[in-house]
């Protein structure tokens, strides 16, 4: 049976809430039941994080059953929310019941299904050099490349791991704008703020949140470690309100707000993959943007034109409409607002926003629970004629 | 006009037009170094007589063909049925085949080679469906069918 740690990669833990927690060190040993593999270095370095608190380290250990599940304990309070991205093939989100385990018990914290043992694949494809195979994703549209990646785990996580799928939806959306002509400038201004923040957040010292270059290297959440926090990002991180995926917060300065939401979509493409411009918000997000009236950007980041372009007016009108409007059937202006919770409904001239329970996004104020899973995704289509009047 | 000798893997010595054989950065640039024709035969010890062959008839079609352009991206946009009918009918082959022409041309440095190469898998990749994908390239499903369907899910943000 392979070890454990084949199949698991990171595993974040947030604690969700203000209890002064102590944790206890991990135990020296642990009873594994016969059922239960044991790989002894499968340990796996966590981040728990007390909010507004630096995280720390725990230990969590990871046993697979013959069955093929694999289980994973953990020596800290349960009271936590995890979320764990498997090596493959897919991530899995787990919850925690909320219960305060002894200091010393250990945890079940979840069980996850898998198929086992893994296949060792001998196709064509498979032997290709990665270079290879991925010369040929970059020949493939986007369904092909979809359907690519559902074939196997493995190409399933190399696919994802490439972030071919959103780069192949925008190539094709540059292509192919979902009718949407004269969209390549604004695709050339997304490229070209995607190549900026790229280039900025090289830099070991570029805080990945507010850009500030006083960042420490600190590894957290995300696919792709380490990122690098600021202190001050580091401890606005995790509110309540934060995505599952994403360590969203309210920025302490103002040159944050867009350069984050772009190297956010930049960094972590796959969990939310969007087209043009997407940015996170939570109910604390919009409201403390709407108090505020805007988003600030910073100007060296995108071209100013383009900079305010139409957050603003979406934002206003959130609270007073929970339908946009746009005069004139510009067709160029449209809004997606994707997740679990909130379905997006185009029509021509007009995009319906709605939960699932068909509350209009006006509604959800005070009823839109300061729950992780309430945070929506804004998918923002926008052209230079968006702009006019602006 | 000169002419150079390729060994293959297998120990076949193949004569072959140095323009041709230039068509291969690799080589190109091996002669550039000697400065002279080589009267001994350079070895390919990555490539067998086979594959050799093909991939010296492609030279061999392609001898006139402009130089690639340097920036490879600057195609981007050409998509992976843009074949020309010769192209096709030359990556008409087995799988290994393929496999093998495609990695020779990686190896001997034969950019436009190894675009046709990756364009061919991509056809054979184009407009199946997974199953018919894992059927073509004898894939192993591993997922178990909650994956299936979770995977399924996650990427129907790209049906929109």
């Amino acid at each position: 049976m392979p070890p454990v740690q084949s199949k698991l990669r990171d595993i974040h833990i947030w604690m969700a809430e203000e209890n002064d927690y102590t944790l206890p060190g991990c135990p020296e040993e642990i009873e594994w039941g016969e059922d239960y593999f044991y790989e002894p270095d499968a340990g796996i370095n966590l981040l728990v994080r007390k909010s507004s608190k630096k995280p720390f380290p725990v230990t969590i250990r990871a046993g697979m059953q013959r069955s093929g599940k694999i289980f994973l304990w953990c020596n800290g309070p349960c009271d936590v929310r995890m979320i764990c991205e498997r090596y493959l093939p897919v991530s899995s989100q787990c919850f925690i019941p909320r219960r305060i385990s002894p200091p010393d018990e250990l945890v079940l914290l979840a069980s996850i299904p898998t198929s086992n043992p893994p296949v060792v694949q001998t196709s064509m494809l498979h032997n290709f050099p990665q270079e290879i195979f991925l010369k040929v994703c970059g020949k493939l549209r986007l369904n092909d490349l979809v359907d690519l990646s559902q074939t196997c785990r493995s190409f399933l996580s190399m696919i994802s791991q490439e972030q071919l799928l959103w780069h192949s939806k925008l190539k094709e959306t540059q292509h192919h704008p979902l009718g949407l002509e004269e969209f390549d400038n604004t695709i050339n201004y997304f490229g070209e703020a995607v190549k900026y923040i790229d280039d900025i957040t090289e830099s070991p010292n570029c805080c990945r949140q507010c850009l500030s270059s006083s960042a420490q290297n600190r590894t957290f959440v995300g696919k792709i470690n380490p990122v690098f926090l600021c202190e001050t990002c580091l401890h606005t991180s995790y509110p309540d309100t934060m995505p599952f995926h994403l360590p969203i917060s309210t920025p302490h300065n103002a040159v944050s707000d867009w350069g984050y939401y772009v190297a956010s979509w930049y960094r972590y493409g796959r969990l939310v993959p969007g087209m043009t411009f997407h940015s996170y918000f939570s109910r604390n997000r919009i409201n403390t943007l709407i108090e505020k009236g805007q988003i600030r950007m910073p100007k060296h980041f995108l071209p100013s034109d383009i900079l305010q372009f139409l957050i603003k007016p979406v934002l206003e009108n959130v609270p007073a409409v929970g339908r946009f409007d746009f005069e004139g059937g510009d067709q160029f202006s449209r809004f997606q607002f994707w997740n679990n919770r909130l379905q997006w409904n185009r029509s021509r001239d007009t995009m319906m926003i709605r939960t699932f329970d068909g509350r209009g996004l006006h509604e959800l104020g005070e009823s839109f629970d300061a729950s992780p899973a309430d945070q929506f995704v804004m998918f923002v289509y926008v052209s230079t004629d968006d702009l006019q009047g602006f | 006009m000169s002419q150079i000798i390729l060994l293959s893997s297998d120990n076949v010595e193949m004569k072959v037009d140095k323009e041709v054989a230039e068509r291969s950065i690799l080589i190109k640039n091996m002669l550039e170094d000697v400065g002279e024709t080589p009267d001994q035969a350079i070895p390919i010890p990555n490539v067998n007589e086979g594959v050799l062959r093909k991939v010296i008839e492609w030279c061999e079609h392609h001898r006139n063909d402009p130089p690639p352009p340097a920036d490879e991206d600057s195609d981007s946009r050409k998509k992976s049925t843009d074949i020309e009918e010769w192209d096709q009918k030359f990556m008409q082959v087995d799988q290994e085949m393929l496999f093998e022409i495609i990695l020779a041309a990686n190896y001997l440095d034969i950019k436009p080679l190894l675009d046709v190469g990756c364009k061919t898998v991509a056809n054979m990749i184009k407009g199946k469906s997974p199953e018919e994908i894992r059927k073509t390239f004898n894939i192993q499903n591993d997922f178990t069918p909650e994956e299936e369907d979770q995977i399924r899910r996650e990427n129907e943000w790209a049906e929109e």
